[in-house]
């Protein structure tokens, strides 16, 4: 075998391998959540489809029921109709149609819900630690614009506070408007509720920035305690926490 | 048009706005690709632009550091006899030293462009070495321009630099420096 092939056969096979050990927890979240969203994205458009044509059926319901998935139960209900705007223009073949398609975004809607759990339980496998402190929906996030489980475990405190902001950031380097406090944190509970958004955004980002490190390296789940401490210093109102974060993760990881 | 033909016979289209390298030919950069180089590729993704150069070349060591990507790579490596895929950080050429190139090619998308191509340059010495910059990635407040210019001067201060070329407009905001020691 020649000095290249050698190399060669060696490296395919270090790949494989490095490739099959990788924790794909990080990757499984991604990918469901993407889909989750399309599938969202996909019921709206289908709604808003479905309205302009039983619209033509039947206006009242329509124009009575907001919400789309309540709507879409109306229709395979099938009602008969009360009121009728218009002529008797709709036969049976046509109603079929339009509850055949109902059908299928119930479907959609009913897949979302078990894709919205599926996620969950990945969320709780791979990150308790940054779900109990974030939620699921900001994990999610959170992740998606950092790309990865590493990228998100490797950033600051600093960046987490401010991912979902990038445009804002972008604008205030340019010398554009103020400098952001927050992205994705905005949604938030705690920050929802707070007087001082900025402040508890700093907070929960340097409480997040620990949780994911400990989620990374499989550590200890102590989401609940570092959860506390933050609603603790919210009541005490006492100053910022200025912690090295990284000493900090040494002592929870022992 | 620049066409490249694969195992089964058919040509496969070398587009230049999907790959810098084709740019950089489109462009009349002076690549000095030999059919006997040994190529270090650095950055190398799902392959594509690998491809194409492994059909121009004797072989080809393709780091790449994403996992998501390099599957795709195993599968091109496993088609193409003459590809390594290499699943490695380019910040550390020192974890695949046992590899051995002439030809340096490095598009990494990173903040620390040249540092990265600096260090394998210095590790594996090739006869030539091709840099791609994305302006973008370095700085990307700094327009274009300052930043090619201060990647330069790094350059400079180890290399020579044979020929530098916009990519404009195949990829907007990108450079590809030729250099040798
Ligand atoms: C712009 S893409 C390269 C596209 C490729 N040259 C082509 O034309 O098909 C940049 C690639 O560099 C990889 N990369 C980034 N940082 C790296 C590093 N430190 N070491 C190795 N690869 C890296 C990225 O994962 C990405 O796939």
């Amino acid at each position: 075998m020649s000095k290249f092939e050698e190399i060669r056969k060696k490296y395919l096979r270090e790949t494989r391998e490095k490739l099959s050990k990788k924790d794909i927890g990080g990757e499984l979240i991604l990918q469901s959540f993407k889909s989750l969203k399309e599938v969202e994205q996909s019921i709206n458009e289908l709604c808003t489809k479905l309205r302009e044509w039983y619209g033509y059926y039947y206006p009242e319901l329509e124009h009575e029921n907001k919400n789309n998935e309540e709507f879409v139960k109306k229709v395979l209900e099938n009602p008969k109709r009360k009121i009728s705007i218009g002529y008797e223009l709709f036969k049976e073949k046509d109603v079929k149609q339009i509850l055949i398609f109902a059908e299928q975004i119930q479907n959609l809607f009913n897949y979302k819900k078990k894709l919205e759990q599926y996620l969950d339980i990945l969320i709780e496998e791979s990150c308790p630690n940054t779900k109990v402190l974030a939620g699921s929906s900001i994990t999610c996030l959170m992740l998606e614009q950092a790309g990865s489980l590493k990228n998100l475990m490797e950033m600051p405190s600093s960046t987490i506070q401010l991912l979902g902001a990038e445009k804002a950031l972008f604008r205030h380097l340019k010398g554009e408007g103020k400098s952001p406090k927050f992205g994705f944190l905005y949604g938030h509970e705690l920050v929802k509720r707070s007087k001082d958004k900025g402040k508890i955004a700093k907070l929960l980002a340097d409480k997040i920035s620990i949780a994911i490190k400990i989620d990374y390296f499989k550590g200890k789940f102590i989401g609940d305690k570092l959860r506390k401490e933050i609603e603790k210093k919210l009541t005490t109102n006492s100053k910022p926490q200025t912690k090295n974060h990284k000493s900090n993760y040494e002592t929870y990881n022992k | 048009m620049r066409l490249t033909t694969n195992n089964q016979g058919r040509e496969v289209f070398w587009d230049p706005y999907k790959s810098k390298l084709a740019a950089a030919l489109n462009k009349k950069v002076n690549i000095d690709l030999k059919k006997e180089d040994s190529v270090l590729y650095l950055g190398a993704s799902t392959g594509t632009t690998v491809f194409h150069v492994s059909k121009r070349c004797k072989e080809v060591f393709a780091v790449e550091i994403a996992p998501r990507v390099m599957r795709e790579l195993v599968f091109l490596a496993e088609e193409e006899k003459n590809i390594v895929p290499i699943l490695e950080d380019a910040n550390h050429p020192e974890r695949y030293k046992d590899v051995f190139c002439n030809w340096l090619f490095q598009d990494v998308a990173q903040k620390n462009q040249v540092e990265i191509f600096l260090k394998n340059f210095r590790q594996f010495k090739p006869r030539i070495g091709l840099l791609v910059i994305k302006a973008r990635n370095v700085n990307s407040i700094k327009e274009p321009e300052e930043v090619f210019k201060q990647c330069e001067e790094e350059l400079k201060k180890e290399l020579r630099i044979l020929d530098k070329k916009s990519l404009d407009p195949y990829q907007k905001d990108h450079l590809i420096f030729v250099v040798s020691k």
